[in-house]
């Protein structure tokens, strides 16, 4: 019987604890971590442009135009045939066409990672080492093209608030986890 | 290190002539096209004529010497002293390899016919008038027609007769006192 693979998305904005909760659903459900930023730091290294925030976006948008918003999806999902794996993380989806290429490509479960925007400005004034304001925050935000990833919270199976503990967004992934494969 | 350029049209012979260089003289071998087939290989897209010509959209975002800084990052990380470089189209990439040091520069040349009637047998082409059109159409895309202005510039020019050991033996010609003194 031929197993099936199964594809955990991970959303949310920067700074929502996604990457936290990707690394969790790694080592706890032992699966496989596909970062989608990664993906993109491999082709800035090709084409030896520098690995910053604007040249990852520039690289991503006209790869994006040039061959369709699924470009680096195609790509990620290609590598998970290859691999034993049954359980995938997608860490970092961005909008609706990444979304769809997961799920046309079989089971996708869609875990969408919010907090509040104080909670938010705590953990960027942390790693900025300097207090933020909440317009620095938003123009951030805006240079992430975070409006889209927002839009994928209504598409999401499961919405988790990240304002509380570490245990906390443990518990609650697992929770999530065990009723999408029961 | 020492870089040689190998510049020709389609199917005039660079390829052949640039793979005999790297095996006579153990040369690095690389095109300027090679960055955009590792993007594909990334991507998992195919690696088709269609999808490499996107590729030069990269240009308009970044540059124009997106793919020079590129293939130059390739090259020294492969820490070889002689590397041949096919594949040039355009006159930056022709002005960066004269930007190293110790650089010659060959122009592969055959009639248009006959660099037809080779990608024909080839497989490249049908036995019809459709391919020859497509052929000639080609010649004027954007990455094909300065090919022969940058040929001019040149160091030498070879004509490619189809007689390969000749070919062979007036490049080693050249070569061998610059490479083996």
């Amino acid at each position: 019987m031929e197993s099936q693979k199964i594809i955990i998305g991970v959303a949310g904005k920067t700074f929502s604890g996604k990457t936290l909760a990707s690394d969790f659903l790694v080592s706890r459900f032992s699966a496989r971590h596909i970062r989608i930023s990664k993906l993109i730091e491999r082709l800035l290294e090709i084409l030896a442009l520098e690995d910053t925030l604007e040249n990852k976006q520039k690289l991503s948008s006209v790869l994006k135009s040039i061959y369709g918003n699924g470009v680096l999806m195609h790509a990620l999902l290609d590598s998970t045939e290859h691999n034993d794996k049954l359980l995938f993380v997608f860490d970092g989806l961005r909008n609706m066409e990444e979304l769809q290429e997961l799920k046309e490509h079989g089971q996708c479960t869609l875990i969408y990672i919010e907090c509040s925007t104080e909670k938010r400005l705590e953990r960027f004034s942390k790693q900025q080492n300097k207090i933020v304001s909440e317009k620095d925050l938003q123009d951030f935000d805006q240079s992430q093209e975070d409006n889209q990833i927002e839009t994928l919270k209504q598409y999401s199976d499961f919405t988790i608030n990240n304002d509380g503990t570490e245990a906390q967004l443990e518990n609650e992934l697992t929770r999530c986890i065990v009723q999408s494969l029961g | 290190m020492f870089v040689i350029g190998v510049i020709g049209s389609k199917g005039a012979g660079k390829d052949t002539l640039a793979a005999h260089i790297s095996k006579s003289f153990h040369t690095g071998h690389h095109s300027h096209s090679e960055i955009y087939h590792d993007i594909l290989k990334i991507l998992k897209l195919p690696e088709s004529r269609v999808n490499l010509i996107k590729l030069v959209e990269l240009r308009k975002t970044f540059g124009e010497n997106i793919l020079i800084n590129a293939l130059n990052k390739k090259l020294r990380k492969d820490n070889k002293e002689v590397q041949v470089l096919t594949g040039i189209r355009f006159q930056n990439e022709l002005d960066n390899i004269r930007s190293y040091e110790k650089n010659l520069v060959i122009y592969i040349d055959a009639p248009i016919e006959q660099r037809f009637k080779w990608l024909k047998e080839r497989g490249k082409y049908n036995d019809d008038s459709s391919g020859y059109d497509e052929f000639l159409r080609l010649e004027t895309e954007e990455t094909e027609k300065h090919i022969q202005d940058l040929g001019e510039q040149a160091d030498y020019i070879i004509q490619n007769t189809g007689d390969l050991a000749e070919l062979f033996r007036k490049t080693d010609e050249i070569l061998k006192p610059i490479l083996k003194p």
